[in-house]
């Protein structure tokens, strides 16, 4: 037992301590300005479906003042971008324009605008060309696919057609995030069909994406896929003789899933508590029962009848219309005890009650062109000012965009900003987009509780986008009306079911519910013990694995197909002669020839062609594990935006060099391109399916640059005539492990002249911290540099935060030389080390305790011999004791 | 107990939802072990979205028929009302004389409202609705039971006690997601939590025989978005009918392959493994002695690729972590989930239409225009051959749980309500003849259970969300077809109304039926009150747990 150190307490806390990021609110709320490259990655991570490297390289290029960071110049053109909602005729497709070019294409005998004889329809003599009233006795269930692929292109971007679709990619993003909050879905009938009524919808989430909340709420509401979704599409006013009253379906999911949600909340997104701990309603039944009536009388642009839903009915690519006659205004008997017709009241005895007429006019026009007098936009705006709105939607929207976890601090600035944008608007989404995007929070999380998983299609885009995807130039016709004479897709994506396979696709959610619970938890220890919620797990089940490898397998094994047939593989042209693919299949075509070529190009080839490859290039192993090195620089580079875990790392290269059985290769020369095609395709799916890939993990902002250190002599002299022979170095980073292969070695050495000759060293990490750059003198001897650091300490291992240090398992500390650290939650604590691998820990509180790297957060307590346990939640610290069952 | 209250306080206070997220501190005595080899599974059959049960099982009575056809019939105007006509249709006995096109009681040439055309009698105080012939044939042969009223409640309520608030109501009422989660985790005042019958699980995970592994105890099968299997320990295997093999640790490209080498598939397979933290090569990783058999081939052939001695990474963040056990568990159980499905399972009873059990029906056959048809037939036959692998496996415990979606009828009632119903009464006749061919019908037990039950009146096209509703049990040897409960007035307005629209009170809480399944399945009758907190409001007898159970009628 170690003797009670007698200077307890001789530093006094100081300022020093609370500066840490860990704990400053100041610091924390304070917008972001300055920038590393670190963070360029997670801002375009978080604002794009996607980065490329093409893009982590351009960010400078909408910059035009020097006051102001590169990427918040960038996020700023992209919440100006200019988008498919501009101009009606341009180079721009809307989606919906997109499925109507696709469809008219790719099925010409079918006319999707004809007429079809019925005697209740109005015809086109109106004046109205209305798009697929589900064209009877042809395969319109095409145009699911069709929304499907005009939702990939603006996703995914799709160069082949033109370089405006999908650039407006932060609007596509928010668009995304939105349709998860203003669910609808393809999965209710008659939507299944008519697929351009949720095109349409897309295009109304796009367009407001950057506008204001309160305006997409009366857009969202007279749609005529939320109409048709949840049945407020004819939703007609009380009948006692026919004994009907209102539909409450829409009127209940817009104030619980749209906007105001079933509880109470804080500002920063908490629920509120009553006296009894029980959480609070935001309304009642009654306040439905008030809602659906507003929402009644209005039915589909063109629709006939009163009663019956058909795919063959309406326009869903006009708002709905307004019919007077068939909205509530409590004159039927129904009300005869209603002591105030015609006017309804909602939140009843809070402080937001309000009241309104049933027939106030409203600001939007119905999808005729007439002005209305529905009550709609009235009732829209009292539960628009209720003060759950800001918190219900920022939270949404954070767990969308940036982690799976934020802290309530950080849902409390952005609802802030929903609030009031500082000009006093509310809802204004681009300001509450950017307040999100540029909160320190999304740049900085604790590395164990930070992150999210990724969603699946997401995953699927980022990995699509930074592989350059493009797709398949030649996908045969969904609708084969001519085996001999296919017709094939015009420069279109193509992947029809992904919700089949990955869980999840664009507008076709389960339910109302969307995929996922937001505070969906998976049973898992660690999980539950930090309350945290993880939505996308529960998606992604044990089908999801077999499912995910097996899409991405063939996506990669395409390009070895198509490889074969391309003109110039290098530049992927010349593809006259592509093979036919079945419509079934994913149709994206991704290009391998980067990673390919820094592969090659560490086996010595400086060519970096695959043509140039035998299989003798693969003789050496150390020369075939640089190269392996170098290719997974470019996939860090390039699609991980991030390190991967140095085990991990080279787990893959003993596989690429040692798990397939290249000897055989060598007994055929030729097999080499073989080789190295399969080392790329293998290396490239395992590495994208891993959790390196498909989880984002927490970030804690790397300012540390990496060390670097030239072996051998720092001044050497050469025999003139001497070959230079370089004698090595090492690099390390705090976060990326070993460097070596990033290092850049400039300079030359000629010994046929003599000269002093400079070898210049430098190394950069992912996270844009550059070492000092070390130069060696080849010429006049001296003593080799000095080594040593402070690996004997215990909290080697611990990673710079702030102005303290972090480490994995005992937290955020400031050590001092006296052997006293200051710990986050624990305060005050002496530490030594118990000889092996644990430590011995003196608090006031509880004397020594013991605990180690794989007890934590359980400790042993020498002074009663009982175990202890510290739950750790944020910056507040809970000690349970075994022995007296109790916390402290 | 004293401390775990405490505990439980103080998560409160910590603004974590309470219910059971920690883990369990002090050890807790394993749960009794029935004796034997006595295999039982649960099957749930949830009807997503909150079944109208009205138009299921219609009332009989003229009285409650009445009050049931004035506010749903239309009035003056019957024809455009949402009520199930009184006509009561011939049952033929399904046993001798199958079902034809032409034959089809509710067929008309407007199939559309096939669901309001007319009912069976059973000799109830129910009808069933003309579009489930089999349910009526079931209940008639005394193999269904039928549960009035029942819903979700934190204790036995009146009209009288919701107007003077003398007692507490469920929170969040007439909500979806609210009341699904109250009906998954057995306690109708919390919004978060974990499922019952996943903390069944929990209580036996790892136990020998009864986690059934590779897949644990139990198996969820279309359920979006149910906690009722999840537990703090254990998750659902998700069941998908057709399970893909990881096609993609076999064959990279082959087709443009001249050759792949014969250890490439082990070798990516290993690093698979190695990259979701768990290294293949060797045995302790592995919980079960059995599975092992599967990677013996892993000695039989040359392993270039060696990660034998190397520790599996883990990484410092826990969703990291998370993602790597669940793929983990993915490939773990993929070979055998691959082998228990792929089998075919051949019967020689046949549905009621003579076809083959769990074939899906044409549509002309049905005389029903159907869309996206026959997953809840295709997901029982995918519940029956993981029974019968449980069964032979020597496992004595499952639990599935299948959604059956469409429920939520506010629109289009009529154009959707019958053909959903249609299929579950296929479905439940497959299994039904399935398990009885098997020898398993007292082994099994299936049940029916939704949101909550609908409005009485209609909005006109549909109805809203409701309280109360019936709901069906079969199996586990219950032999005799009855109403269990009480029949509720459905008068808008009335005794049994809520509010002014037929939001009936329910008289049978979930809580009561989900304990007794609970204690037919095994628990033991002194957990019960932990997986229901609420379960002592509903004994009759306060020291007796079991006086709160509405006796099913279980044999055993």
């Amino acid at each position: 037992m170690k003797i009670f150190p007698t200077f307890f307490k001789l530093y006094s806390l100081g300022a020093l301590f609370p500066l840490c990021i860990f704990s400053s609110p100041n610091l924390l709320s304070q917008p972001k300005e300055s920038f590393t490259l670190q963070d360029r990655h997670q801002l375009l991570k978080m604002a794009t479906f996607g980065p490329t490297y093409q893009m982590v390289m351009e960010v400078n290029a909408t910059a035009s003042n020097d006051e102001v960071a590169d990427e918040i110049e960038w996020l700023d053109y992209q919440l100006n971008h200019p988008s498919a909602y501009d101009e009606p005729e341009d180079e721009w497709l809307t989606h919906f324009q997109r499925v109507e070019q696709i469809a008219t294409t790719l099925e010409p005998t079918v006319d999707f605008y004809k007429d079809y004889p019925n005697e209740n329809r109005k015809s086109q003599a109106d004046g109205f060309l209305i798009f697929n009233r589900f064209v009877p006795n042809t395969s319109s269930f095409n145009i699911d696919a069709f929304q499907m692929s005009a939702w990939w292109d603006n996703s995914l971007g799709n160069s082949d057609l033109n370089d405006k679709v999908g650039s407006d990619q932060l609007r596509q993003r928010m668009a995304y995030a939105l349709s998860q909050l203003l669910v609808v879905s393809k999965a209710v009938f008659p939507l299944n069909g008519r697929t351009e009524g949720l095109a349409c919808y897309y295009d109304l989430l796009a367009e407001n994406a950057f506008g204001n909340y309160e305006t997409l709420l009366q857009n969202v509401l007279r749609s005529p896929a939320m109409g048709v979704f949840l049945s407020s599409a004819m939703n007609q006013k009380a009948s006692l003789a026919k004994n009907t009253r209102p539909d409450e379906n829409l009127a209940r999911e817009f104030m619980q899933l749209f906007t105001i949600g079933p509880y109470e909340l804080e500002l920063d997104g908490s629920k509120k508590r009553d006296l009894n701990g029980k959480t609070i309603p935001t309304y009642t039944q009654n306040d439905i029962i008030e809602m659906a009536k507003v929402l009644t009388g209005w039915n589909l642009f063109l629709f006939p009848t009163w009663e019956r839903l058909g795919k063959t009915f309406g326009s869903y690519q006009h708002l709905m219309v307004f019919h007077p006659d068939k909205h509530e205004d409590e004159q039927d008997e129904f009300y005869a005890n209603d002591p105030d017709r015609g006017v309804i009241t909602l939140f009843k005895g809070r402080a937001w009650e309000a009241s309104m007429d049933l027939n106030a006019s409203d600001e939007l026009r119905d999808g005729s062109g007439n002005s209305t007098n529905s009550g709609l936009d009235a009732a829209i705006r009292i539960v628009f000012n209720h003060p759950n709105v800001g918190p219900f939607v920022s939270r949404h929207l954070i767990k969308h965009f940036v982690s799976s976890n934020p802290t309530p601090a950080y849902v409390a600035r952005v609802a802030a900003v929903f609030n009031d944008d500082g000009k006093g608007v509310r809802g204004n989404l681009k300001a509450v987009l950017r307040a999100i995007l540029l909160d320190q929070e999304a740049y900085s999380q604790s590395i164990e509780v930070g992150g999210r998983v990724k969603e699946p299609l997401l995953a699927l885009t980022q990995f699509l986008r930074a592989m350059e995807v493009r797709p398949w130039p030649k996908t045969k016709s969904i609708m084969l009306l001519d085996e001999s004479n296919p017709i094939y897709l015009p420069k279109m994506y193509s992947f029809r079911f992904p919700e089949n396979t990955i869980n999840q696709a664009a507008l076709r959610a389960f339910d109302v519910f969307n995929f996922y619970d937001r505070d969906f938890m998976p049973p898992d220890e660690d999980v539950m013990l930090n309350g945290l919620t993880s939505q996308e797990t529960e998606i992604i089940n044990d089908n999801y694995f077999p499912n995910l490898q097996n899409q991405l397998s063939g996506i990669i094994a395409n390009y070895g197909r198509f490889r074969l047939k391309c003109e110039d593989p290098a530049r992927m042209t010349g593809l006259d002669d592509a093979p036919e693919m079945n419509y079934n299949w994913a149709n994206f075509i991704i290009n391998l020839e980067k990673p390919l070529s820094s592969l090659i190009r560490g086996l010595g080839k400086e060519t970096g062609l695959l043509t140039d490859v035998n299989g003798s290039d693969f003789s050496d192993d150390e020369i075939f594990a640089s190269a392996v090195d170098d290719l997974f620089d470019w996939y860090e580079t390039n699609l991980l935006f991030a390190p991967l875990n140095p085990n991990f790392r080279s787990a893959f290269v003993e596989l690429c060099v040692h798990g397939f059985d290249h000897r055989r290769v060598l007994r055929d020369e030729d097999k080499g391109q073989s080789l190295a095609l399969r080392i790329v395709e293998n290396s490239l799916l395992l590495l994208v399916s891993s959790p390196e890939f498909m989880v984002d993990a927490g970030i804690v902002p790397d300012l540390t640059p990496p060390t670097l250190r030239i072996l051998g002599d720092a001044t050497m002299e050469l025999e003139p005539g001497q070959i230079y022979v370089e004698p090595g170095y090492q690099a390390s980073d705090n976060v990326y492990g070993d460097m070596h292969s990033r290092v850049i070695i400039s300079g030359e050495v000629d010994s046929s002249k003599a000269g002093i000759y400079e070898i210049k060293y430098s190394v950069v990490d992912l996270a844009g911290n550059e070492s000092s750059s070390l130069v060696r003198k080849v010429v006049v001897p001296e003593s080799s540099p000095n080594a040593g650091n402070g690996s004997d300490l215990w909290w080697g291992d611990a990673v710079g935060v702030g102005n303290g240090f972090y480490q994995s398992w005992l937290g955020t500390f400031l050590p001092f030389a006296s052997g006293w650290i200051y710990h986050l939650q624990l305060g005050w604590v002496y530490v030594v080390k118990d000889g092996e691998d644990g430590l011995w820990l003196w608090t006031d509180q509880n004397r020594w305790i013991w605990s180690r790297k794989d007890v934590w957060p359980f400790m042993w307590s020498s002074e009663t011999s009982d175990w202890l346990y510290a739950l750790i939640i944020g910056n507040r610290l809970l000690i349970y004791d075994y022995g007296s069952q109790r916390f402290q | 107990m004293h401390s775990r209250r405490t505990f439980v306080k103080s998560l409160g206070a910590l603004g974590l939802a309470s219910g059971g997220f920690f883990p369990i501190l002090s050890a807790r005595a394993a749960p009794n072990l029935p004796a034997g080899d006595d295999y039982k599974a649960l099957v749930c059959v949830y009807l997503h979205g909150g079944n109208d049960s009205l138009n299921m099982l219609p009332p009989a009575t003229a009285a409650n028929y009445r009050e049931y056809f004035d506010v749903r019939g239309g009035g003056d105007n019957p024809e455009s009302g949402i009520a199930v006509a009184n006509t009561v249709f011939d049952l033929p006995d399904l046993d001798s004389q199958k079902l034809s096109s032409s034959t089809n009681p509710y067929a008309a040439e407007d199939n559309e409202s096939a669901g309001l055309k007319g009912v069976y009698d059973v000799g109830l105080g129910l009808n069933v609705n003309g579009v489930m012939p089999e349910i009526a044939h079931l209940i008639r042969k005394q193999k269904i039971k039928i549960l009035a009223n029942v819903g979700n409640l934190v204790e036995p309520l009146t009209k009288e006690d919701i107007q003077s608030v003398r007692k507490e109501k469920p929170s969040y009422l007439f909500s979806h997601d609210n009341q699904r989660m109250q009906v998954d985790i057995g306690r109708a005042d919390l919004d978060n939590g974990f499922g019952w019958a996943g903390r069944i699980a929990d209580l036996w995970f790892g136990v020998e025989k009864y986690d059934a592994f590779p897949f644990g105890m139990n198996f969820s099968l279309r359920a979006n978005g149910s906690r009722m299997l999840e537990g703090t320990k254990t998750r659902p295997y998700v069941v998908q009918p057709n399970p893909v093999a990881f096609n993609s640790m076999k064959v990279v490209s082959a087709e443009e392959s001249p050759w792949v080498p014969s250890d490439e598939n082990l070798n990516r397979r290993s690093m698979y493994h190695y990259l979701f933290g768990a290294n293949p090569m060797n045995p302790s990783n592995y919980r079960y002695a059995e599975y092992n058999k599967q990677w013996n081939y892993y000695d039989e052939v040359p392993r270039p690729l060696d990660l034998t001695n190397r520790a599996a990474e883990v990484s410092p963040n826990h969703l990291k972590r998370i993602y790597q056990k669940m793929g983990m568990n993915a490939l773990r159980t993929n070979d055998a989930v691959l082998a228990a499905l792929g089998e075919t399972l051949n019967f020689d009873k046949t549905d009621s239409y003579g076809q083959g059990l769990f074939s899906v029906p044409e549509e002309e056959t049905l005389a029903l225009s159907f869309n996206d048809f026959g997953r809840l037939i295709e997901n029982l036959e995918t519940i029956t051959k993981m029974i019968k692998v449980g069964v032979s496996e020597g496992y004595r415990r499952q639990i599935f749980l299948v959604q059956h979606g469409g429920f939520d009828t506010h629109g289009s009632q009529l154009e959707t309500h019958p053909r959903i119903l249609r299929e579950l009464s296929l479905g439940m006749d497959h299994l039904s003849s399935a398990l009885e061919e098997l020898g398993l019908s007292d082994k099994v037990v299936t049940y029916t259970t939704s949101d909550f039950g609908r409005t009485v009146s209609s909005n006109g096209d549909g109805t809203d969300h409701g309280w109360g509703g019936n709901q069906m049990i079969m199996g586990g040897g219950l032999n005799q077809a009855e109403i269990i409960g009480k029949l509720p007035s459905l008068a808008i307005g009335g005794a049994d109304d809520y509010s002014e629209q037929g939001r009936i009170i329910p008289t049978i809480a979930n809580i009561q039926v989900q304990a007794e399944l609970a204690h037919w399945f095994g628990v033991d009758k002194n957990y019960l009150p932990e997986l229901f907190p609420h379960i002592s409001n509903f004994q009759s007898d306060a020291n007796e747990v079991t006086s709160s159970f509405v006796n099913l009628g279980f044999s055993s």
